[in-house]
């Protein structure tokens, strides 16, 4: 058999060191402009995702998937005019992408029925348990939607206007209104279908 | 009285989205005309209960969930895009990885729409026109992530759940550890060839075959290809519900220097866990043989224009796409979409056969490897870190 060849492990204070050198390299490597536009956006993608996904650590996760993809098209982009309609099309994207995984929407179908999971702080666990099945049902709902109609819904719930919207969804704004009052009645239906009239 | 309100008008009337002339006519126009007034009473009660639903989604004990900091968090995104991976992380993984995982949907959506699209409408499809592919020999494809066209990405989550309801796959087992060629081709049931004497590899594990199939669901992907806007390619009601099936034999993992063993249970590739074990070490190569997995798909298929549209959709122009599609016999070449913003590739001589060598070339990546090559009708790779010319040999060691 082959000696094994005696690899050395770097010592924890090399292995430190090693990584504050490279932190320090990295950390100038984001562009001005890149910069500027994660501290504009950050906390408004991310407010998006942890409402649709009801998770910080998820939604965190695929908040960074979207500035890392953001990253990698930025020059392509070119002005920042286009940047924010991209972000909150390809997070919301994402959002719905981890909505419809299949083992989420049956965790979903649960709470959507009775078995709703509480947390021990909950003050009100009656309250708490009925939320989160509702929770449930509107997750259901957008997973099962058109993805451009879940998109419209979630976008102008979190507060775009219709400028905003129409470069999110890349429509022209004259149509907004059209594809929103679409969207509005293929949500209700949907959940009138499943869960009867919505209290 | 001037014509009726359309609901898009009454809609964004309600949001404050009109005009200030336009909302004092639309004003006007409400006061005289009740059935307007009544569609936007239906409007404006709809809305409410659409608001109310979609409130339950805000979180009152979002503070509790300590959402992270911008600084915070651009110092993850930071260190994700330009520190280097964790080292169990292989290349053949990351060939898997979300980046470039839209490249492998759409390999296999353009597949099985293609396979079932050169079927003559008017034919009852029969499955004993199925033909069976086989892995021959190896492709590499340079993609440019970044080239990837953006609707695909909006197409995702279409896609992602088409997949997640059509396929199906099973692991035929789980992960062995033999101790020698002849353990390995008994457990896994061809012959493994691997170096003995000095060069015997420090371990061996029998990794379990995959039995996967796709139904067709025409509905679904005929929505997906009219948001694509390839109407030209609409497949024929008479094919929904037919079946594309995959099978990936056994396969067998040597490690060979200084390797750690490890049980992945990650997400495969259509996002269910599979569990796998692997080897990884910062001095460690690792060969994988298995026999060529077979697609079976119905033959009499436009194979080079499904190729085509495949390789546009991976950021190819049509002239290069038309080209390159025409060159490669794809029903028996495997194509193996790479990052060419990172990655340089070669052709080799291995084995006796003809092989490709992919590099890393990604400052945080450094030196990763994997050759790969096809012979007497199984498939090899070897991966790595480091002097390539290590690969090589390995390859060249085999009985």
């Amino acid at each position: 058999m082959n000696q094994p060849k005696p690899s050395r492990v770097p010592l924890k204070w090399e292995k430190s060191l090693e990584d504050k050198v490279t932190r320090s390299q990295f950390e100038s490597r984001l562009s001005e402009a890149f910069e500027a536009v994660f501290k504009e956006r950050w906390p408004k993608i991310h407010a998006i995702l942890i409402r649709m996904v009801g998770d910080a650590d998820e939604a965190e996760d695929l908040a960074l998937e979207t500035f890392y993809r953001l990253h990698a098209q930025f020059d392509r982009l070119g002005g920042s005019d286009r940047v924010g309609g991209w972000l909150y099309r390809v997070a919301v994207n994402l959002g719905l992408n981890a909505l419809r995984d299949s083992r989420r929407r049956k965790k979903y179908e649960e709470q959507a029925g009775f078995e709703a999971l509480r947390t021990p702080r909950d003050d009100n666990p009656a309250a708490a348990a009925e939320r989160m099945e509702q929770q449930g049902q509107v997750r259901l709902i957008l997973a099962e939607m058109k993805p451009g109609s879940a998109q419209i819904l979630i976008l102008r719930s979190a507060g775009l206007s219709y400028q905003e919207l129409a470069e999110a969804v890349q429509a022209s704004a004259r149509s907004i209104g059209t594809l929103l009052n679409r969207a509005e009645q293929d949500f209700e239906k949907r959940y009138k279908a499943r869960f009867g009239e919505p209290r | 009285m001037s014509k009726h309100l359309d609901p898009s008008e009454l809609i964004a009337y309600l949001d404050g989205e009109t005009s200030r002339v336009g909302r004092e006519s639309v004003r006007l126009h409400l006061e005289d005309c009740s059935r307007c007034r009544a569609s936007f009473q239906e409007i404006y009660s709809r809305r409410a209960r659409v608001q109310t639903a979609l409130s339950v989604l805000e979180q009152p004990g979002l503070a509790q969930m300590k959402p992270i900091s911008t600084a915070a968090a651009r110092k993850r995104l930071a260190s994700r895009l330009f520190q280097p991976q964790k080292e169990n992380q292989t290349m053949l993984n990351r060939l898997f990885s979300r980046r470039l995982r839209p490249a492998w949907i759409t390999l296999l959506v353009v597949l099985v729409l293609g396979l079932s699209l050169a079927v003559p409408q008017v034919r009852a499809f029969a499955t004993d026109l199925l033909g069976i592919f086989r892995v021959e020999q190896i492709t590499v494809v340079p993609i440019n992530p970044s080239n990837l066209p953006e609707d695909l990405q909006d197409l995702e989550p279409s896609i992602d759940r088409l997949l997640s309801d059509n396929v199906d796959y099973q692991v035929l087992g789980d992960p062995q550890k033999a101790a020698d060629a002849a353990e390995a081709s008994a457990l896994a049931g061809f012959n493994v060839r691997l170096p003995g004497g000095e060069k015997s590899p420090q371990g061996i594990i029998v990794q379990p075959g995959i039995a996967g199939s796709f139904a067709l669901d025409v509905g679904r992907i005929n929505e997906i290809l009219r948001e694509m806007d390839r109407v030209e390619l609409l497949l024929p009601a008479s094919l929904d519900g037919q079946e594309v099936t995959v099978e990936i034999p056994s396969s067998v993992m040597a490690g060979f220097g200084n390797c750690t063993e490890e049980e992945i249970s990650e997400d495969a590739p259509m996002g269910k866990a599979a569990h796998f074990s692997a080897f990884h070490g910062s001095d460690c190569r690792v060969l994988i043989q298995l026999p060529s997995p077979a697609l079976n798909a119905p033959s009499e298929l436009n194979v080079t224009e499904i190729g085509k549209t495949f390789l546009m959709m991976s950021g190819m122009s049509e002239a290069e796409a038309d080209n390159f599609s025409r060159k490669i016999d794809w029903t028996s070449t495997l194509v193996v979409p790479i990052p060419m913003d990172s990655s340089t590739y070669q052709d080799v001589r291995v084995d006796g056969a003809a092989g490709t060598l992919i590099q890393e070339t990604s400052e945080r990546r450094g030196s990763d490897y994997i050759l790969m090559w096809v012979k007497d009708g199984s498939v090899y790779a070897v991966t790595g870190s480091g002097d390539s010319a290590q690969a090589l040999e390995l390859a060249n060691s085999l009985p």
